[in-house]
């Protein structure tokens, strides 16, 4: 990496510089939105965090299952500040009806997380209403519904090994990090459920964004491990083993995502903003704490967690071609890092090579998905800097209009905060080949095609840019009539433009503002929504299944529950194949 | 039954896109509807009354009949406050900031009760607020402090019956600005019943910890509105969710 070299002892950026936020257009493109990965601020991070630093209970308090693993479980969970209970149902699946789409209407676990503990009364109503999940009804004690279904490749695989004496192998295990999936997990106040102001409200152990949604999957996490012991136990009581803690860890859950979560990015433009600008803000502030150069430690630091990045997308499995190609060449670039970072590290420290030099090498050389590894591990390395924004990630998501800004001012904004929506010409023949919609079944989002698929004309509001071009041109048609005019007025001409103008308003108040796509573009990549939501989950090991669903897995390497007491590194992100030790033979 | 308040939201902007509201129209009176009911002011009923006309309304707005400084006369088409109600306190507002108080009056409307919402909100923005309007043998009168979080409510006997179907909206810096407005325009006796903000947190609590209760039968028809927007499903559509 000969120019890189040649940029070791540069002062290419002054500190000012160094200091400031990434701008909207470049940290709102689609693609590079769909490159983020996992950080330390994602909410399975900060769930984890909190659970170990503050020694939460977690014990079964019923284990009622057959010996077939079928029955219930009940977990109490005390946390901090209050008293939880997770309440799962194992049930026969035949797998000719397992389906991970939202269309689902059967599947192997269900479960609810619910507030205080639950007594007899509420577990039978439990029993009757989690494993119908949207067909059922549920009330304001419960704050997550959720299923899971078995993979199909490990779950029977690792009873068998345990049943016959063996831990199972890890590389048969890599090829897909989990023994359960879930495919949904419903908070925020659907089916009856507490609303999310609820449980901000009122209990602080899950008042954070999804933190109670990521828990349940952790709970899930945790149950496959006991369930797999238990079943092989079943079988053969003589002969089983318990899974080794070192492969414990190894296993995550499996994620199945599809359209439903894209028109969430849309509609709740604010709090996505929120979680991008705290971000943003870790990385400056991780390029800020390296501006007048980088210590030998903290480079040993950054290049054990390359390499650590290099093995794990070495070891992801996927079949999308794509998906493949994009993993090897990232690995060949932050091999190129790797090669560096060794070759030159003593020039490095000597030279006061800062991170904001390497960001733009990299911004000018790599690809963005090698940009966003890079600016992952420079959150990674500050964690005394980062770890506080975990605590600004949610926001009051309400829009307000501003009725008396002149119209000429309104103008103004939409060029200037909008500028990527009035470059998109809506007349090219793509520009508008999709559409956005609600499907009858159980409403889960659908993207058609123009002139092919029926429901064109029910189609959902997600084309933010065409409706600020069209907003747009009214007011430029406006203001030539009434060139004094404001908002108020202009609204009462047209009335169906307000929710237009006020999303504009709001947004333009932001930071980061809205996502910079034209998303009923023919040739929109949905699945560029799914992954950016998916890397503030804290996901890991994209696995795209199209351009529109993706499984991935979540907490990988994550500690156990047994972990919460011993001493807690948080470098569980991206995950590589545990190294066992030699009391473990895998073929005995 | 009871449903939460998220729930209830993503229903009801549903059911009012399936009647043909625009995106801001949906929002503000999904907002309206909500807050009227969670604060005790019955919102759920208002709408259930409201919904057969609004099957056939058009979805018709306010229209402007005079424009004057500092106030305005709008005419809401027999429309509900839930599609006008927006427009009006947005131009009062507008006016208030302009002039330093403004006065518009919408006639031919109705649902005004659910006003309240878009005086909460627009206070927030640092108006002082009142609304006014009369039904039958009663004048009802609420008003909101700028920045303030709840308004008060109060009801008055009127000395005649009154088919007035106005809505008359006060802005200004602050309420004292906005009371000289009112009393030159309207007299009133002391009310003979009020809402204090007290009683509309208590409602708001015990919704918030409790869910809402809804009648079922009202349920059932915002479902049938939310249909209004599904699309069937074919074996072609579910490729488009990734099958």
């Amino acid at each position: 990496m000969r120019s890189h070299h040649n940029l070791a002892g540069k002062h290419s950026l002054s500190n000012s510089a160094a200091l400031s936020l990434r701008p909207a257009s470049q940290v709102m493109q689609l693609d590079r939105l769909g490159s983020f990965h996992q950080s330390r601020l994602s909410f399975m991070r900060t769930l984890v965090r909190r659970m170990v630093k503050e020694k939460w209970q977690i014990n079964s308090t019923v284990f009622d299952l057959d010996s077939e693993g079928y029955g219930t479980a009940v977990y109490e969970v005390k946390a901090k500040f209050g008293t939880y209970s997770y309440v799962l149902f194992s049930h026969y699946l035949d797998p000719e009806n397992r389906n991970d789409r939202v269309i689902a209407n059967q599947w192997d676990l269900t479960m609810a997380l619910c507030e205080g503990t639950v007594d007899a009364e509420q577990l039978e109503f439990l029993r009757t209403n989690v494993p119908k999940q949207e067909a059922g009804r549920v009330d304001s004690r419960v704050f997550v519904l959720s299923r899971g279904n078995r993979s199909g490749r490990t779950f029977e695989y690792v009873v068998d090994e345990l049943a016959n004496g063996r831990q199972p192998d890890v590389d048969v295990i890599a090829e897909v990090g989990y023994l359960y999936r879930t495919t949904a997990a419903y908070g925020s106040g659907k089916l009856g459920m507490a609303d999310w102001e609820k449980v901000r409200t009122k209990h602080r152990d899950f008042a954070r964004p999804f933190a109670a949604e990521m828990f349940t999957c952790f709970m899930l996490r945790h149950f496959s491990l006991q369930h797999a012991d238990y079943i092989a136990a079943q079988r053969a009581p003589e002969t089983a083993v318990k899974l080794d803690d070192d492969i414990r860890r190894y296993f995550g859950i499996g994620n199945s995502t599809g359209l439903g979560m894209a028109p969430f990015l849309i509609n709740h433009p604010l709090l996505i903003n929120q979680w991008i600008e705290q971000r943003e803000t870790a990385l400056a502030r991780a390029k800020m704490a390296g501006t007048d150069g980088i210590d030998s430690q903290m480079l040993e630091r950054f290049k054990i967690a390359t390499d650590r990045v290099i093995q794990h997308l070495g070891e992801i499995v996927t079949g999308d071609e794509k998906q493949n190609i994009s993993n090897g060449m990232v690995r060949q670039e932050l091999q190129e890092l790797s090669q560096w970072l060794l070759e030159e590290g003593d020039n490095i420290v000597s030279s006061c090579y800062n991170w904001s030099e390497l960001a733009q090498y990299a911004e000018q050389r790599w690809r963005v998905e090698t940009q966003e590894v890079i600016n992952t591990l420079l959150i990674e390395l500050y964690p005394e800097l980062v770890d506080e924004l975990e605590e600004l990630m949610a926001v009051d998501e309400d829009q307000h209009l501003v009725p008396q800004m002149s119209l000429q001012e309104l103008k103004l904004v939409i060029e200037d905060k909008y500028d990527w929506a009035l470059a998109i010409d809506f007349a090219q023949p793509n520009a508008q080949g999709s559409f956005w919609y609600r499907s009858e079944e159980k409403m889960e989002p659908r993207l058609g095609q123009a002139n092919v698929d029926m429901g064109m004309e029910k189609q959902m509001p997600l084309a933010i840019g065409r409706m600020v071009r069209e907003c747009y041109d009214e007011v430029c048609a406006y203001i030539a009539e009434f060139p004094q005019q404001d908002v108020a007025h202009f609204i009462l001409q047209q009335p169906n433009l307000s929710g237009a103008i006020s999303r504009i308003q709001t947004m333009a108040q932001s930071h980061y503002g809205d996502i910079r796509e034209n998303l009923v573009h023919s040739d929109v990549l949905p699945i560029h929504l799914l992954r950016c939501k998916l890397s503030f989950f804290g996901v890991s090991k994209f696995d795209p299944r199209s351009r529109l669903w993706v499984r991935n897995t979540m907490f990988q390497g994550a500690p156990l529950i047994s972990d919460f007491d011993k001493p807690f590194m948080d470098d569980w992100q991206f995950p590589i194949k545990p190294v066992l030790s030699k009391s473990i033979d895998p073929s005995r | 039954m009871k449903v939460s308040r998220n729930e209830l939201t993503a229903s009801l902007k549903k059911a009012f896109e399936g009647l043909g509201f625009s995106v801001g129209d949906y929002q503000d009176a999904t907002a309206m509807v909500i807050w009227s009911q969670m604060h005790g002011f019955n919102g759920l009923e208002q709408l259930n009354l409201a919904l057969p006309f609004l099957n056939n309304c058009l979805c018709l707005h306010a229209q402007l009949v005079s424009n004057g400084d500092q106030q305005a006369l709008l005419d809401g088409q027999s429309s509900s406050v839930l599609l006008c109600g927006s427009q009006t306190v947005r131009l009062a507002c507008a006016l208030a900031r302009q002039y330093g108080h403004g006065f518009v009056q919408l006639d031919n409307c109705h649902n005004r009760l659910l006003i309240i919402q878009r005086l909460v909100s627009a206070a927030q923005s640092g108006t002082a607020l009142a609304a006014y309007w009369e039904q039958g043998s009663s004048g009802f009168k609420v008003t909101i402090e700028a920045h303030a979080k709840h308004p008060e409510y109060s009801q008055y006997t009127l000395p005649t019956q009154s088919d007035n179907q106005s809505l008359m909206i006060f802005a200004g810096e602050d309420m004292v600005s906005v009371e000289q407005q009112f009393v030159s325009q309207i007299s009133l006796d002391s009310p003979v019943s009020r809402v204090q903000s007290e009683s509309m947190v208590d409602s708001y609590e015990h919704c918030l910890e409790q869910g809402i209760e809804i009648d079922e039968t009202l349920w059932h028809k915002l479902d049938n509105l939310v249909a209004r927007v599904l699309v069937e499903s074919t074996e072609s559509s579910r490729a488009g969710a990734g099958d």
